[in-house]
């Protein structure tokens, strides 16, 4: 049975016909975790216990028959075995958010979307490595050690949901819930060469998710294959009174069904997308894509989004000023790990404990950017900063609801280039920063969006890294690096469902997803 | 945008953590061209703009004011065992009142 290749469907038409046992399904990712992790290290932490104990459940009562057909049936997922991001709270296993302040820190409550998951069946294989507090795009800020990617160990998985982009891409998961606030589950998956989605904001509930920035953060996910995306959506979206900004929209779900054709479908493509900072090979796989979605039925048109090159400053004075807020929980007081013995500082005062913890446990992306929210709030430069950025984010909104009024997705890269070297971007924040230009003004908005596997970049390796490389691993030692890159698909408010469609039927006629990565 | 040492002694200050001498250092040119490459919203007009103040546009979203969720002992119990120094009721801390002097 391959088993990687099946969808969450198939794979539940085998559970309940008993041609496979959730236990067997467990065992078979438990052991490619065993096998192939040690290199890629996706986990931080892997549940293999309490996955094997979740399985045995599964088969002394099997799921239903009619749980996927329905899509609202409670055991959809059931057996089915998934990764979380470290930043989502899982009640009785560690959960870190990737820092070094959370290292013993067991929530006692799971995150509303991991009740979902529960509820439905799912089986929980560990907690996946991720940049501290989802703050990156490389996973390099992981307090506990990078992730690799799939594809070129000596490349980044992207980030911050690098580990669950890596497991789902390396067959190491069968689908995976990441954090995306500019980026971090789109761009992962499309540098991973997977599925990802980021819901329209406040279509899935944030109760549970180490907040990092409250006004753009979004649960998302990564698997394989679109149906399979759309699949886990359906169980985890839904209004929760834990979560004020969550909506009541998702009980209005209706299905949305193109009969096979994107006739009738118009795709925008904003010609501020194509500047100079955009890799070539990347370009003519984007616009081959859209060719792709022209050869669908689709009628393509240029569009505009005049404040497109405001987005990245935009959002780098927003985010770090909501971190600057969220970041001030971690004092090491009501939980998490201390330096100091209070009872017994005989020197210090309150501050002094708060200095001493936070310096000695955060790591520096974050400590960047809580100084740069901190500056942008404080007395003197709130109005420069972070209230000009509050109206530049209503232009930036208003742009996107100006053109959906003529079109139904907009199309693009999802990132300027494909993955980069692990180490490459570490010693320039700024450089680092502008791999998110695509990504962020979508968060900004509020849309939904996805990246779906469009192509690859191959490169030849240089003399230097085949002498560095001899004897390493398969994907290290080939004369070719081959990378992923995704397309981007930005749908309009509330239309995720709409975009889920169309990028099923994209991703049917190119069958990206059929080359694998050979770990 | 040049920021200066003491600026990002200030910045550091105001979010409670300590930096190294070489750490300010570097920070204060990546902050430099951080807020530099952020001057780019100088150029743009938004006299007449309604400021975006979050994700969404729902307001006072409320819930009746009813218990929900589990209480009593057990449950305070759970959370301060947490604390990384508790006792057995209390989790505890420094006062916020005492100056260092008082803590002798």
């Amino acid at each position: 049975m391959d088993i990687l290749n099946l969808t969450i469907k198939e794979l539940h038409e085998k559970l309940v016909n008993k041609e496979i046992s959730a236990t067997e399904l467990a065992d078979f990712y438990l052991s490619r975790i065993k096998d192939y992790d040690g290199e890629i290290k996706s986990y931080l932490n892997v549940t293999g216990d309490m996955a094997r104990e979740t399985a045995k459940k599964i088969d002394e009562s099997p799921p239903s028959p009619e749980a996927t057909e329905g899509r609202q049936d409670a055991s959809a997922l059931a057996g089915i075995p998934g990764s979380i991001k470290d930043v989502i709270v899982t009640k009785g296993v560690t959960s870190t958010g990737g820092s070094k302040i959370l290292e013993n820190y067991i929530p006692p409550y799971d995150a509303t979307v991991i009740k979902k998951l529960k509820e439905s069946g799912y089986i929980l294989l560990g907690k996946n490595n991720c940049d501290e507090f989802a703050q990156g795009s490389s996973t390099e800020n992981s307090g506990y050690g990078l992730t690799k990617n799939p594809w070129d160990l000596s490349h980044v998985p992207g980030g911050s949901s690098g580990g669950s982009a890596a497991a789902v891409a390396a067959g190491l998961a069968h689908f995976s819930l990441g954090t995306d606030t500019g980026g971090s589950v789109r761009q992962p998956a499309a540098l991973c060469g997977v599925v990802g989605l980021k819901p329209t904001y406040g279509r899935v509930s944030r109760y549970g998710l180490m907040a990092m920035a409250s006004s753009l953060d979004q649960c998302g996910i990564l698997a394989r294959r679109v149906d399979d995306v759309e699949q886990v959506l359906r169980v985890i979206e839904c209004e929760d009174s834990l979560d004020a900004t969550s909506s009541t929209r998702p009980s209005k779900f209706k299905a949305f069904d193109l009969a096979g054709s994107l006739q009738g479908i118009k795709v925008g493509v904003p010609k501020e997308y194509f500047t100079k900072g955009l890799d070539k090979q990347v370009e003519q796989i984007i616009k081959k894509s859209i060719d792709q979605l022209a050869e669908l039925g689709a009628e393509i048109r240029e569009v505009s989004l005049p404040n497109f090159e405001y987005a990245l400053a935009t959002y780098y004075i927003i985010m770090p000023a909501e971190v600057s807020s969220n970041m001030a929980r971690y004092d090491s007081i009501r939980y998490g790990v201390s330096k100091a013995q209070s009872s017994k500082s005989k020197d210090q005062n309150l501050e002094d404990l708060y200095r001493l913890n936070r310096s000695e446990f955060l790591g520096d992306e974050v400590k960047r950017r809580i100084m740069l929210g901190t500056y942008v709030l404080s007395a003197g430069y709130y109005d420069e900063y972070y209230g000009k950025a509050q109206k530049v984010r209503r232009l930036i909104r208003n742009d996107f609801a100006k053109v959906f009024e003529e079109v139904d997705v907009i199309a693009g890269p999802v990132t300027p280039t494909p993955a980069f070297k692990l180490g490459e971007k570490t010693d320039d924040p700024l450089a680092m920063y502008l791999e998110d230009i695509y990504t962020v003004p979508v968060n900004l908005a509020g849309l939904p969006a996805i990246s779906v596997p469009a192509g690859f970049k191959t490169q030849k390796r240089s003399r230097k890294e085949l002498a560095e490389f001899r004897g390493r691993e398969k994907t290290l030692t080939k004369p070719n690096t081959i990378l992923p890159v995704g397309l981007h698909l930005i749908g309009n408010w509330w239309e995720d469902y709409k975009l889920f469609e169309v990028a099923r039927l994209f991703e049917a006629a190119t069958q990206v997803y059929k080359v694998k990565c050979e770990i | 945008m040049k920021i200066s040492k003491k600026q990002v002694k200030h910045m550091a200050e105001l979010a409670k953590l300590e930096l190294s001498d070489e750490e300010i250092e570097k920070r204060a040119k990546e902050f430099s061209d951080i807020l530099g490459y952020i001057e780019k919203l100088d150029k743009v007009e938004v006299s007449d703009v309604e400021p975006m103040t979050g994700g969404t546009d729902l307001v006072n979203k409320y819930r009746e004011d009813k218990v929900t969720r589990e209480q009593g002992e057990a449950v305070r119990k759970k959370f301060v065992s947490l604390a990384p120094e508790h006792s057995d009721e209390f989790i505890e801390t420094i006062s916020p009142l005492a100056d260092k002097s008082a803590n002798n």
